[in-house]
């Protein structure tokens, strides 16, 4: 949508008129609108270059303003509305005799060179330089306007608000980029969004973390960086649990989960395994009378895990109506922070995600944690027959400080076992 | 409200003073019978005697002396020293004895003394009797400067320093002293050390003081007028203590300052200003080197037409500012 060409619509002032700074000098149509052109500077208009109803492209001089009785500059202009290049920067291209030659006084708008001191460096007031370095502003491509030679506010302000378009200000800003740095495309120089799109194409987006992100992370780094870990991962036959489930739906009312019956089980079997509803804490194990149970929980961008207390006291359905009203409050953020502190446990589900095995990382100072896999039907040999069954497959992670493998294998059979002689609690 | 002259103003301080605390008293040279050079102790004398009306001896030195043991003992006086150029004559008084006591003898003696003294040039006094000499006084730590624009800042000003305890110069400019402008007649003070903005502007800041403050803000209309820059103008009122706080509040608004003063460039107060300008955060802001406009490095001419050519006019401030502006 970059404006390429304007048409002049009608001249307001005529050569020969005395015109003020910020008068304005002729109206310009564009694809949208229209509007008054007003004059940079004060002085006589000398020429007008283009007829009103000319389509002329941006950048091109359209008038020359200066002193009464001065001759403009021989003109070189492409013709009007000819499909030449839109964009075109002067003085950059153009030969420099040339641009002499046809360059009027200095008293007309058209400036001079940057002024230099000897050494090289810009003579500029102080406000100029705070400006040009807040901005990142060369002031060597600043010309100056005050006869003194030195760079003036005036000089460097408007290049500081004119070099970059609002969206590429914003898209920057979202790249974390000084769109300052870069050359412009557009107009006289702008820096477009495309500059901006194009300066960003393949570099990584970066994301602050939040104040949860950077939690899991301390925590899942600590865990991996002083718990040696290992996994052990074996599948329970919920045929019976699943079918049990079947005939409480027709039944009616609220039914529990297989999640609920995963938690129930592990419950039960950690009132036997103290070393499982355990923490370890400065080189101490420290068994925990109740069974706090973790429930991790994915909320938005993260992942949190209320606690069920004494899990182990609670009947099936109880722990059912608790799980669920502990994960809706946990979702919608409106749990206190208390009700994620003192865990002995922790219980996590990617059973829904349609995941069939994972080695879930320990919440420290806990010892263990379970993983849920996703139920699937799987032929079996029985009594000489293949029947199909549905099967289980949960992962055990525990601390090897605290928990050997036979003890986390004897705790999983324990919660297999359970789940596999389903008798309506 | 009423209108009166600065001499009527600064009258009428001292004679509130005078009846305010018994403490103080005041002398000078023709002062009682005569009524001062100038007329402003005129009347004094038949309220309140040649006890607190005092006449002295043409002698500087001795006025000084007399103040100075008498502000040590309790007393509260005001002098007048005739001519600010005749300070020269009492300046060991002044500077060795009157700024240094307080601090030399650990604060065990207070010093309220004032100084009156009338300066500035435009009365065809010629050269000693025409300087503008804050310069010199201001140069000395102990000291307090002062000097007021208008009838109402002599007056408030001049009852805020006799009850300072410490040695005030009261700078009162001769060309003032038949200006008029509003004044209370209820009792108040103007606080030592607080500048006034005299007209807000957004383009350049003048910092200036005395009597140049009327044609510094006659350039500024002139210029609003005819270029349409809005130029802020600030009287100092008070040297020393100076309100650097104003001084670099306004500096770093407008990023343009033009110091104006009638006491010559070199070495003047205007260098002490551009630099705490130039020393403050205001710097950063500057879109212009400070610019000075003084009076020329010269002893006041007699002559009617050279002495008004080496002061600072409406028309050079005017200038100045739109050089700035440029």
């Amino acid at each position: 949508m970059a404006m390429e060409t304007g048409v002049i619509r009608r001249w307001l002032k005529r050569p020969g008129d005395t015109v003020a700074v910020g008068e304005p000098l002729l109206e310009i149509e564009t694809d949208k609108v229209t509007m008054e052109v007003e004059a940079e500077a004060s002085g006589t208009l000398l020429a007008a270059l283009h007829p009103e109803g000319a389509t002329v492209p941006v950048t091109e001089t359209v008038a020359w303003l200066g002193q009464p009785g001065e001759t403009p500059p021989a003109v070189t202009t492409r013709p009007s509305s000819s499909p030449s290049p839109a964009v075109r920067i002067e003085d950059e291209n153009a030969d420099e005799d040339d641009q002499a030659a046809t360059r009027p006084s200095s008293s007309l708008s058209s400036s001079p060179a940057p002024a230099r001191a000897p050494d090289g460096r810009v003579p500029a007031t102080p406000a100029a330089r705070r400006l040009a370095r807040e901005r990142g502003l060369d002031l060597a491509r600043v010309t100056p306007s005050h006869p003194d030679g030195a760079l003036r506010l005036r000089d460097v302000a408007p290049l500081a608000a004119r070099r970059v378009t609002p969206l590429a200000r914003a898209l920057a800003a979202e790249a974390g980029l000084d769109p300052l740095a870069l050359d412009g495309s557009g107009c006289g120089g702008k820096v477009t969004a495309a500059d901006i799109t194009r300066a960003v194409a393949g570099r990584p987006r970066r994301v602050p973390l939040s104040g949860m992100r950077r939690l899991i992370a301390e925590r899942m780094a600590l865990s991996r960086r002083e718990i040696p870990d290992a996994t052990l991962a074996l599948s329970a036959d919920v045929t019976d649990l699943f079918a049990w489930r079947e005939r409480r739906k027709r039944a009616g009312g609220s039914v529990p989960s297989v999640n609920d019956a995963v938690l129930y089980a592990v419950a039960a079997a950690l009132a036997e395994f103290p070393f499982l509803n355990a923490t370890f804490e400065q080189g101490e194990i420290l068994c925990w009378p109740d069974v706090n149970l973790g429930v991790a929980v994915a909320v938005d961008n993260g992942l949190v895990v209320p606690v069920l207390r004494g899990a182990q006291r609670l009947t099936l359905d109880a722990l059912s109506d608790l799980a669920r009203d502990t994960v809706a409050q946990a979702r919608a953020g409106k749990l206190p922070p208390d009700a994620y502190l003192g865990g002995t446990f922790t219980v996590t589900n990617l059973g829904m995600l349609g995941i069939a095995h994972f080695t879930p990382i320990i919440n420290p100072p806990q010892t263990a944690i379970l993983g849920v896999c996703a139920a699937e039907e799987r032929p079996v040999r029985r009594g000489g027959r293949t029947v199909w069954r549905t099967s289980l497959p949960l992962c055990l992670t525990h601390d090897h400080r605290v928990i050997d493998g036979a003890l986390g294998a004897a705790f999983l059979n324990r919660v297999k076992k359970s789940l596999e002689n389903w008798r309506s609690p | 409200m009423r209108e009166i002259t600065y001499a009527q103003a600064i009258r009428e301080a001292l004679a509130e003073e005078l009846r305010r605390d018994p403490a103080v008293f005041f002398m000078g040279e023709d002062v009682a019978a005569y009524g001062g050079a100038f007329g402003v102790s005129a009347g004094l004398l038949a309220e309140f005697g040649p006890e607190r009306i005092r006449d002295t001896p043409i002698s500087e030195a001795a006025i000084m002396g007399a103040a100075v043991g008498a502000a040590m003992t309790g007393l509260r006086p005001v002098v007048e020293i005739m001519f600010s150029d005749f300070v020269s004559c009492c300046f060991d008084g002044l500077c060795n004895q009157a700024a240094k006591t307080r601090y030399m003898f650990g604060g065990q003696t207070a010093m309220p003394l004032v100084v009156r003294a009338p300066a500035g040039s435009g009365t065809g006094a010629a050269g000693q009797h025409s300087q503008s000499p804050e310069a010199w006084i201001c140069n000395v730590p102990g000291l307090k400067v002062v000097a007021p624009s208008t009838p109402h800042d002599a007056k408030g000003l001049l009852k805020a320093a006799i009850r300072d305890d410490n040695p005030v110069v009261f700078l009162e400019q001769k060309l003032l002293y038949r200006t008029k402008g509003e004044v209370p007649e209820a009792d108040y003070t103007v606080p030592l050390g607080q500048a006034a903005c005299r007209r807000d502007g957004r383009h350049l800041t003048v910092l200036t003081y005395g009597r140049m403050v009327a044609r510094c803000l006659e350039a500024a209309e002139r210029l609003a007028a005819e270029d349409g820059a809005e130029a802020e103008v600030l009287d100092l009122r008070t040297l020393v203590p100076l309100d650097r706080e104003a001084v670099i509040a306004s500096a770093r608004k407008t990023g343009r300052v033009l110091i104006v003063h009638e006491a010559c460039q070199t070495g003047g107060f205007g260098g002490e200003l551009a630099a705490v300008v130039a020393g403050s955060d205001a710097f950063f802001y500057l879109d212009a080197p400070v610019r000075r406009l003084c009076g020329a490095d010269t002893p006041i001419p007699y002559n009617p037409t050279l002495e008004a050519s080496v002061v600072p006019t409406t028309d050079s401030i005017a200038a100045a500012l739109r050089d700035l502006l440029r």
